[in-house]
């Protein structure tokens, strides 16, 4: 992922390229538009970085966006996924009575494109990474539509173990029930979660949940303000969509409601 | 002004004012005006009280009782004031109700079958419905019937009582839907392939859901074919793509993995038991020497 996440000027007639996951993108500033263009990337797999118009395909199609003749700022931003989350692990995992528990979850990136529209950086539009299929929180009368993501739920981190567009997500999990505890699938609300840069990846800020006895009537979720080590000097480029929290209380986070019911 | 007050009325004006049928004219009126104003106020209250318990099609129907009641009780004590005799006029509607009601026996099945089906609530406006094999979308509800929008745009009334009597499918109630896919492979493939083959489809598939788990059954021998089930579970709104992505899908995926979708096989066999098929050989001088 080649992205850049602070501000840059592109001049009338100029464009630019990059990719996140398999998904490229061009950016061009032409007459009083932002446009933009996405594609698979065995489409054109030899175009340049950046360029001026005479070196575009022609075969592009683009999104167009009115702007006036001074706006030349466009912004990337990483941003999670707009539904709530259910990662499922490869296996299950047990946690003791009293034990607890480290996993690292990465989750797809999805790239806004702001573009200065009279003065003011605006979203134009959303590029997701990779196209997670959806799943059902909830019974079939009444819950939540969320994406589904299956995760290796991973204990360490290690650097080379991660797609580039991912954002690393840690969770925490403390079983302060008196029985072990089956961690099969968690429900996560991306909401409260911020995005941060270090050394070229992506990460949230760290999450730690108490289990409690019932998952019916909730579990604690707490919000560091920062990713756990080594990301913990990391930089925010993305503020939580639902603000910052710093505790609430997570109920059903972990039951499957319809296989409960079933 | 006091030379205005002094000075006498015109004495058309004051035979007009001594006249009692001005003043019963003038009672009527507000009476008329005073109703209205207490039918309003009284629809307002009753929905603020009635209305999030009721739906938005028991308000509609609640608002037009509350409007004919009123206005025909109203009605009626604005001609007591103007002198009329009621209960002459009340008898004869007595006899007119009940031979209207004989007229009007559908209208009123239909009247009392939209109270049932208020108090009921088994759809709402906007709802896609069946009935009768007939489905669409609800757009309004009234005090005798229903009026469906198809999906080609057809606007179909169907009354009340109708759908008192009859089974009514409401296909949006639910946020999440299933679709049911039956499809037949050839007796050559492998059954435990099959349904692994089905299992992979339905978790590519964007639009259906990964919970709850896609239902998928080996239903059983068919006549050319080993048949199995695919429910696959989606949103109310996926539903259109998830029934024309997956069935291609899952035929592209059969393609790929070499899985036959057989046709029905149909022998073709003469005569009684199958016997041989008799033949009869012309000598060929019969033939003039010509085959046939």
């Amino acid at each position: 992922m080649n992205l850049t996440w602070d501000e840059q000027n592109l001049a009338q007639g100029k464009w630019f390229r990059s990719n996140a996951g398999s998904i490229h993108f061009a950016l061009l500033r032409r007459h009083d538009e932002w446009r933009v263009s996405r594609w698979k990337r065995q489409d054109f797999p030899d175009m340049a970085e950046k360029g001026s118009l005479q070196d575009l395909p022609v075969e592009l199609e683009w999104e167009r966006w009115d702007c006036s003749n001074e706006d030349l700022i466009v912004r990337l931003l990483p941003s999670l996924p707009e539904l709530p989350i259910i990662a499922k692990p490869n296996s299950s995992l047990t946690i003791a009575p009293g034990g607890n528990a480290l996993f690292y979850i990465g989750i797809p990136t999805t790239v806004e494109v702001h573009g200065q529209c009279g003065g003011k950086l605006n979203k134009l539009t959303s590029i997701s990474t990779e196209t997670l299929s959806k799943t059902w929180h909830g019974d079939r009368s009444e819950g939540e539509v969320c994406y589904s993501l299956r995760t290796r739920a991973r204990r360490h981190f290690d650097p080379e173990d991660w797609l580039t567009h991912d954002i690393i997500v840690s969770v925490d999990l403390h079983n302060e029930s008196k029985e072990p505890f089956e961690f099969e699938r968690l429900f996560l609300d991306l909401g409260h979660f911020s995005i941060f840069e270090h050394e070229g990846r992506l990460w949230s800020n760290a999450c730690s949940i108490r289990i409690m006895e019932d998952d019916e009537h909730g579990n604690d979720i707490t919000y560091n303000p920062t990713p756990l080590p080594p990301a913990a000097d990391a930089r925010e480029i993305a503020h939580a969509r639902a603000g910052k929290a710093h505790r609430s209380t997570l109920r059903r986070a972990f039951a499957s409601v319809i296989d409960v019911i079933n | 002004m006091n030379a205005l007050f002094l000075a006498a009325p015109p004495p058309w004006l004051s035979d007009l004012l001594k006249s009692e049928l001005l003043w019963k004219i003038l009672g009527a009126a507000a009476i008329l005006l005073g109703g209205f104003i207490v039918i309003s106020i009284l629809n307002r209250f009753s929905l603020r009280i009635f209305g999030p318990r009721l739906g938005p099609q028991g308000v509609m129907v609640m608002k037009k009782v509350i409007r004919y009641i009123g206005f025909a009780f109203v009605g009626i004590l604005a001609l007591g004031q103007v002198g009329l005799n009621l209960g002459a006029i009340l008898g004869a509607a007595g006899v007119a109700g009940i031979a209207i009601g004989f007229a009007a026996q559908t209208s009123l099945s239909n009247i009392i079958s939209g109270f049932f089906l208020i108090g009921e609530r088994p759809f709402e406006l906007g709802d896609i419905i069946e009935v009768d094999g007939i489905s669409g979308t609800v757009d309004t509800i009234g005090l005798l019937s229903l009026t469906l929008r198809t999906f080609d745009n057809r606007s179909v009334r169907i009354p009340n009582e109708t759908l008192v009597k009859t089974n009514v499918t409401n296909i949006t109630r639910h946020p999440i839907r299933r679709f049911n896919l039956d499809i037949g492979v050839s007796y050559d493939e492998n059954i435990g392939h099959v349904l692994s083959v089905l299992q992979d489809v339905s978790e590519q598939n964007v639009q259906c859901l990964d919970e709850p788990n896609p239902l998928i059954v080996f239903t059983g021998f068919g006549d050319s074919s080993l048949n199995f089930m695919l429910g696959a579970w989606c949103l109310q709104d996926d539903y259109g793509t998830l029934r024309n992505t997956l069935p291609r899908e899952l035929k592209e995926r059969f393609d790929e993995e070499n899985i036959e979708i057989p046709f029905p096989h149909m022998t073709l066999a003469a005569g009684k038991a199958l016997g041989q098929i008799p033949v009869k050989v012309i000598p060929e001088d019969r033939t003039n020497g010509k085959t046939p």
